[in-house]
């Protein structure tokens, strides 16, 4: 492979005063399938990215062209590119102090080893799963997904750190029935380490959810409580608070949490965590993209905002430190997000939830989620799988209708409790939320 | 790059069928971020391709390191893979023609010979003219140019070309008063060389979205509930796009996992709808032929309201035992080709806008222009779409704005309460996003005419 330094070496040759390089290599094995094992897929690749700053003009290039040549055209590509722009006046540095967090089950031996035939396999017990669940259901996609990485990240102060991660992701879609009488359930496992995923009994899961939702009715509009299951409530609070928290949405004037530091912006029953250090989270990590030991921040504490989430250029800005949360897209452009963006738990069962309900609905799965919108604050999502809820007991089941509000007002005011479990999707983990009297428009 | 030679070595080790994706790409990116300059980015990325199938086994693996050693153990790889599946699967692709082409976009002038400083200069001068009100409190804007060049072989004798650059601007006003936050945003872009940036005028386009959100502060969202709905064309492409289009996948189909499935022939929309899916059209994306080497012509969905075809890839193709529509595609050299749409539209009608509104009591007229998108099961075929800022209809006359608006349903319901088609025609792509299916994302292009719906579910935020 290629030597960093003679890169770093040859940038400061040609002019580059500061910035950095990441370098990112990475593999990765796909299973296709749908009733059978369709395809499997195995690519390897590198990639380096570049943010070089000539004064305070900074230029960024992504190449995978890692041949002597391909890097040389790289680096004076690059430099050209930050002689033509603008400066920048909210540039200061490159990130300094690079180093490395502890943090457990980041990377799995037997993961990164994994042969084609082996994930095969857990595609195939998948599959089996679904189909033995129960009379005509049937997989119908799925794919097996799994990904190990190595990240370098080096800059022109001399600074050099990595970090290696693996991930493994199976998801899968079951249908039940035909026509007017069909319904279908998708779900997935997703894990850092070989040892937490169980195909067979993910794949059963899907397959029964599938069935049991044949014949789900419409709902009417109108006020419900609504449980939200834990991995649909991560990713409400994903789309909603991810970007809203990030200090580049705040100092841009797009955030709806500008100015409210110290405020109460939620009920004293909400707190919320990033922390990259739990382990086996999917966004747990021993540095950021920048090279910075990641850390806990806590954001949201019963209710009133703490902190926003930094990265080096944003935390420059405020002359303050970087949280430890640069995400790069690109390996080049830095933006502050969560590391593992955590709802902490409560001390409800999800059983009393449901048993405390009058009139509500029981929400496991909804699309469009990510279609609210994190400037305003409005929440919408569309309930696909649902449980109507009527005097303590689940009385049916339901799709198809629109959650819409005020996100901040509905999480100040109508949250009544929180759940002891925690449940993930993504980055996100939330347990199960319980929120009183919520619009619900349906047919 | 010199390819042959692989398929010689192909033909050596007794496959059943070798194709090869060789795929460079150049993007660059620049931004401008309340008026500073945030990203001047550029990427360059080349690489091949190799799927295999060796005894009703599908393999795949793919290189960036484009040595004949590093190629060669691509190509082992892949037959590898191909081994290890080859127990469970027996695979069958659809025979293709054989045919030769070199297909290039046309363009006046390349837009990655453009200096950078003129770039940085037009979108500079673009984000700067969207502050044009006290109220907009931040404004991000991008120019985006991408080349792309595939070039594809297989044994079938399949030998294409396909080249294209794209160029466009996406900008987003975000506008604050009184303890209301909104923001708007849209992009604009173009299957074309740098003549597309330099014939618009970028700073009416960010001072318009400008306009629009600091008018939307003001608007209420529209009562929950069930409307008759006049739907602009860039709503429809999005709805048919994503609700309609990938329920006509036809590995979705053999899958089971499509609404659509078994309803060949059968009627699923109201006489008024005819969709069709096309490689090359005006505004929308470059897809000459898909990445199996296959021509992408057009292709008659549904006409007057009947199932007439699935799109197919050749694997598709060869499990629904029809022939393949050239819709075989893959996000890079990384990724196995599946099947996609390409510029999947509505065809118009003969009706004048007027006349949609015309009977319409209370309603809304959806706007696209600052949607966020949507997301669809397509195999119940339920949709949610969140739409930019829109209008109440009242006694037949475009209303009051309204904010906030998200439609949902399923679209078959939709369809079928389709009642009247414009005579007016908008497709569109963009530099920027694309569509996503199974982790890989592929340029295409949408559209159709204004469509007046008797009932569609509304939510408001």
């Amino acid at each position: 492979m290629f030597n960093l330094r003679r890169i770093l070496d040859k940038l400061t040759s040609i002019g580059a005063e500061d910035g950095d390089l990441t370098v990112i290599r990475r593999e990765r094995l796909t299973v296709d399938f749908t009733d059978k094992v369709e395809a499997c897929r195995y690519t390897n690749g590198c990639v380096v990215g570049f943010r070089v700053a000539v004064g305070r003009r900074i230029g960024l290039y992504l190449s995978n062209d890692v041949t002597p040549q391909g890097l040389e055209e790289a680096v004076d590509k690059v430099v050209k590119i930050a002689r033509a722009s603008p400066e920048d006046p909210y540039w200061v540095s490159a990130p300094k102090g690079l180093g490395v967090t502890s943090v457990d089950r980041v990377y799995d031996e037997r993961l990164a080893k994994l042969t084609p035939e082996e994930a095969v396999e857990i595609a195939e017990s998948t599959i089996e799963g679904i189909n033995s669940s129960k009379y005509g259901v049937k997989s119908v996609y799925g794919v097996l997904n799994v990904e190990i990485s190595e990240r370098t990240i080096a800059n022109l102060h001399g600074e050099e750190v990595s970090r290696r991660d693996t991930f493994i992701v199976i998801y899968a879609t079951a249908k039940a029935g035909e026509g007017s009488e069909s319904a279908t359930f998708s779900d997935f496992q997703q894990a850092r380490f070989m040892d937490e995923v169980k195909p067979y009994e993910l794949g059963r899961e899907i397959g029964l959810k599938a069935y049991e939702f044949i014949g789900a009715k419409s709902l009417d509009t109108g006020l419900y409580d609504l449980i939200l299951d834990g991995r649909v409530a991560a990713s409400i609070f994903s789309s909603l608070l991810s970007m809203a928290i990030s200090a580049d949405s705040v100092q841009t004037n797009r955030s709806p949490l500008v100015n409210k530091i110290g405020s109460e912006i939620m009920s004293p029953k909400v707190t919320f965590i990033d922390d990259g250090t739990v382990p086996g989270f999917m966004g747990s990590r021993m540095c950021d993209d920048e090279g910075i030991p990641v850390r806990r921040n806590c954001v949201i504490e019963s209710g009133v905002l703490k902190t926003y989430l930094y990265d080096t250029y944003t935390a420059n800005r405020e002359k303050r430190e970087s949280t430890g949360n640069s995400h790069k897209a690109s390996a080049t452009s830095s933006r502050p997000l969560p590391n593992n963006l955590i709802l902490k738990p409560g001390d409800y069962e999800l059983d009393e939830m449901v048993g405390e309900t009058s009139k509500g609905v029981y929400i496991l799965k909804t699309i469009g989620e990510w279609l609210s919108n994190p400037v305003s604050g409005y929440l919408n999502a569309t309930v696909t799988h649902g449980y109507l809820i009527v005097n303590g007991s689940i009385e049916g089941r339901v799709k198809g209708a629109v959650i819409g509000g005020d996100f901040y007002q509905i999480m100040k005011d109508k949250v009544v409790g929180l759940s002891k479990d925690l449940h993930g999707r993504g980055n996100s983990y939330s347990p199960h939320v319980k929120f009183e009297r919520v619009q619900l428009s349906g047919s | 790059m010199e390819l042959d030679w692989i398929l010689s070595e192909g033909e050596k080790l007794g496959l059943d069928d070798l194709s090869l994706i060789y795929h460079e790409s150049a993007f660059e990116i620049f931004s401008v971020d309340n008026r500073n300059i945030r990203e001047a980015f550029r990427s360059g990325v080349k690489g091949l391709g190799i799927r295999l199938v060796y005894k009703g086994g599908f393999g795949f693996s793919a290189t960036n390191i484009l040595d004949r050693d590093s190629i060669y153990r691509c190509l082992e790889r892949a037959l590898a893979i191909a081994r290890a599946v080859q127990p469970q699967s027996k695979a069958k692709l659809a025979e293709v023609e054989t045919v030769k082409d070199k297909a290039h976009s046309k363009f006046e002038e390349n837009p990655l010979e453009v200096d950078f400083e003129e770039k940085l200069r037009v979108v500079l001068e673009a984000n700067r003219a969207a502050f044009n009100d006290p109220r907009v409190k931040s404004a991000f804007t991008r120019l985006g140019v991408m080349y792309d060049r595939r070039v594809i072989k297989s044994t079938t004798g399949v030998d294409v070309e396909v080249k294209s650059f794209t160029t466009g601007v996406s900008h987003v006003s975000v506008a604050y008063e009184s303890g209301v936050m909104e923001r708007v945003a849209h992009q604009k872009s173009m299957v074309s060389g740098w003549e597309f940036i330099e014939r618009n005028d970028w700073t009416e386009f960010t001072s318009d979205l400008s306009n629009l959100v600091c008018k939307a502060l003001y608007c209420k969202t529209p009562p929950p509930g069930s409307y008759t709905v006049v739907v602009d064309p860039e709503v429809v492409g999005l709805l048919l796009h994503e609700a309609f289009g990938h329920a006509s996948e036809g590995d979705l189909v053999y899958s089971g996992g499509s609404i659509l499935r078994n309803r060949l022939g059968t009627k699923v929309a109201s006489d008024y709808v005819t969709i069709v899916d096309e490689g090359v059209v005006e505004g929308g994306y470059f897809i000459p032929y898909d990445d199996e080497g296959v021509p992408k012509r057009r292709t008659l969905v549904v006409e007057n309201g009947v199932l007439k075809r699935f799109l197919t890839s050749r694997r598709a193709a060869a499990e629904l035992s029809t022939t393949t529509t050239g819709n075989g595609r893959c996000q890079d050299f990384e990724n196995i080709p599946i099947v996609r749409q390409t510029n999947f539209y509505m065809l118009p009608g003969d009706a004048k806008f007027e006349e949609l509104l015309e009977g319409v009591d209370y309603g809304i007229y959806i706007k696209g222009k600052g949607s966020t998108g949507g997301e669809v099961d397509p195999g119940m075929g339920t949709f949610t779409f969140s739409v930019g800022p829109s209008h109440m209809i009242r006694k037949g006359e475009v209303g009051e704005m309204v904010r906030g608006v998200v439609i949902s349903g399923f679209i078959l319901d939709v369809l079928r309460d389709v009642d009247c088609v414009s005579s007016d025609l908008h497709i569109s792509t963009s530099v920027f996003g694309g569509c996503g299916k199974s982790a890989q994302t592929v340029k295409v292009g949408d559209g159709g005419p204004h469509i007046r719906v008797k009932r569609m579910i509304v939510g408001g935020g």
